[in-house]
């Protein structure tokens, strides 16, 4: 009777609190194992996601930067390297495949802008009217400068969300005017916030105005310091950056080794900067799934002892009625509801102390739902599994002969 | 007390006894073989028992008692010969068919008890109706408990129970799905006299019901309260003498 296995097993497993706890213990610290080491190498993967995001925006793209591996350093307003132009962006957009558009900026770090009598020092991007679209930065306030801007000349600025609030405490951006160079801008529009880059430095103080504005009105040079290449299919950018390479070295008739420009790819240096390679993350999947197997091997030992100390009980149960199965399906139901209660502490306890961890500790922890409940799977599989041979061995015990010995000894 | 019936070939109630004998074991051997050695523990018992019967089974220790109340209990197959419970030779049957035989025809108490541990008194009377093919009748159990004196005890462990008080729990485990025969192995073998001889008085009583009893004991003053006394030396029927005669002569069983 299957009623009868789950009822007296789960009577047993409840009154043998010190062997139920034995068995469950070391499932119970693998599952939870398992999920603080995927939730740590989650969580870190996550935050260098967000902050990469919040630098590079979207995560789909190329980046084109001038200069080659001897030429680094950023760009300010009296030097940058020249080694970019428009022309190779619109290059790379006519005539490199998976490639969804092409956006350039000229970009000069520490520049002064004024308004409202305060002056505040900002990153200032001179940008292709893709750019937001690009980036994937949205609008919080007003609109983006379009074509016609970029053609005209324009005189219009878009600032980043903390620059916004610095120079406009009253939030009356939007409309007013700031001086940069000298020069006056008129202000359409605040970006919504963007949170800390990988440096952890503010991606929201910063400054937007049209391309072409910037090359003839303010940094007077035409080159670009950034390019961002944006794909069609973002699995395919490896493809897609040995293409983009083979075309920037014929139009500057360079070779590998000698470039004057790089190509990276945001997922490539989340990968790096992130050290989460697919090897560690399954390392640490493995130290759980160890202990996990542990935890079987315990099931196995404690319930194959089981299966011996309690042979005079088999016996008993044989005698009144029960028949080879229904032994074999009282020992392999208290394996399974050991590993279901483990398996439920496990998560329950995992999951508790991720968001402990996440929230009172600060640290970067998510909890990956794919791997919590593979965990409680895996930890109820190995129960299950440890569980049958013994089960299956207290099923074929004699009651004769185990009556035979008691009544021998 | 024939109200179940199991299998087409018992005949109706009233004829079972006329019908035949209950218990017919013919010829019956048995031996134990282990990597030393082949023990032969019965050799050639004959044996009939009548419904109803109260029979001792007696020997000397190794003289294949235990052995004898397995086969006749349903553990434990012949290795030679044949055996027939309720007319039914249960030469064919399979563990699921055997154990439902246990579970309705036949309750054991053993020498030791054997109350499952960690088991209150009246989840032990319980344990066989959970192996049944009836729903579980709480009430029946705790009526057989009553019965031996134990409606008190029922949530008591076996550990906080005497040794007189787990037989008695022992006996109602035994009685509880109503079987027809009841064996009973050294019952008394662990008690004091004046506990085996109140555990004696029960089954007795259960033989005053109707139940057939095959009582395994060395003990003779116990024996003699049985009906008849079957002598067990070496795995071969000795004598049956009657419990008034025991020991003058009895005429062996057929062969």
């Amino acid at each position: 009777m299957m009623r009868a296995a789950w009822t007296i097993a789960a009577r047993d497993a409840s009154r043998a609190k010190g062997r139920s706890a034995l068995m469950a213990i070391p499932l119970v610290v693998g599952v939870v194992a398992i999920l603080l080491t995927v939730a740590t190498s989650e969580g870190t993967r996550r935050a260098v996601e967000k902050s990469f995001r919040a630098m590079i925006g979207a995560l789909d793209v190329l980046l084109v930067q001038p200069g080659g591996i001897a030429q680094r350093g950023m760009a300010t307003m009296e030097s940058a390297i020249t080694t970019l132009t428009p022309a190779d962006a619109e290059a790379l957009a006519a005539s490199v495949p998976n490639v969804r558009s092409v956006g350039g900026v000229q970009s000069a770090f520490s520049v002064p802008v004024e308004a409202n009598g305060r002056t505040e020092t900002t990153v200032l991007f001179a940008a292709t009217a893709n750019w937001a679209s690009i980036r994937g930065d949205s609008v919080a306030k007003g609109t983006w400068f379009g074509e016609a801007d970029n053609a005209a000349l324009a005189r219009v600025i878009v600032l980043g969300a903390d620059l916004a609030r610095a120079l406009f405490p009253s939030g009356d951006a939007v409309g007013s005017h700031v001086r940069l160079r000298g020069i006056d801008f008129g202000v359409i529009g605040v970006l919504a916030p963007n949170g800390a880059g990988p440096g952890g430095a503010s991606m929201d103080n910063l400054a937007y105005i049209p391309l072409a504005t910037g090359q003839r009105r303010v940094f007077n040079r035409d080159h670009l310091s950034l390019v961002s290449v944006k794909l069609v299919n973002p699995g395919k950018w490896p493809e897609t950056e040995g293409a983009v390479v083979a075309l920037l070295r014929q139009r500057h008739g360079t070779r590998a080794g000698l470039d004057d420009f790089r190509v990276s790819s945001p997922q490539a240096m989340i990968a790096r900067v992130a050290g989460i390679d697919t090897m560690l993350r399954r390392s640490l999947i493995g130290i759980g799934l160890l202990a996990l197997a542990i935890g079987g091997i315990v099931i196995a030992a404690v319930m194959n002892s089981a299966a011996s100390s309690r042979s005079g009980e088999i016996a008993v149960r044989r005698a009144v009625g029960a028949t080879r199965g229904d032994v074999m399906r009282l020992f392999w139901a208290e394996a399974w509801l050991v590993s279901a209660t483990a398996a439920v502490a496990g998560v329950v306890l995992g999951v508790a102390a991720t968001g402990v961890g996440a929230s009172a500790m600060r640290l970067p922890l998510a909890i990956s739902w794919p791997i919590t409940f593979g965990a409680a799977a895996v930890c109820l599989g190995i129960g299950a599994l440890a569980g049958y041979y013994p089960a299956r061995r207290a099923s074929r015990l004699s009651p004769a002969d185990v009556l035979r010995a008691a009544a021998d000894a | 007390m024939n109200e179940m019936v199991h299998g087409s070939r018992i005949p109706a109630p009233g004829d079972a006894r006329a019908a035949g004998p209950m218990i017919r074991l013919s010829h019956v051997g048995k031996t134990f073989t282990t990597s030393e050695k082949t023990v032969v523990a019965l050799d050639d018992v004959n044996l009939e028992i009548a419904a109803g019967e109260f029979v001792a089974v007696v020997g000397p220790s190794g003289s294949g008692k235990t052995t004898l109340m397995q086969i006749v209990g349903c553990l434990e197959k012949p290795s030679g010969g044949s055996y027939e419970l309720e007319g039914q030779s249960v030469e064919g049957l399979d563990d699921r068919a055997l154990s439902r035989l246990r579970n309705r025809c036949i309750g054991f108490v053993f020498q030791s008890f054997n109350l499952i541990p960690r088991t209150t008194a009246l989840e032990n009377v319980e344990t066989p109706l959970l192996y049944g093919t009836e729903p579980v009748d709480g009430e029946r159990a705790r009526e057989l408990l009553g019965l031996v004196g134990l409606s008190s005890r029922a949530s008591h462990f076996p550990a906080q129970l005497s040794g007189g008080e787990q037989q008695r729990v022992a006996i109602a485990r035994a009685l509880v799905t109503g079987p027809r025969l009841l064996i009973a192995d050294e019952p008394t073998g662990n008690l004091d006299p004046v506990t085996g001889a109140e555990i004696m008085s029960l089954i007795r009583k259960c033989h005053d019901d109707g139940l057939t009893i095959l009582l395994v004991t060395h003990d003779p003053a116990i024996a003699r309260q049985a009906g008849r006394i079957v002598s067990l030396a070496d795995g071969r029927i000795t004598g049956t003498p009657s419990a008034d005669a025991r020991g003058a002569g009895a005429a062996e069983m057929p062969a």
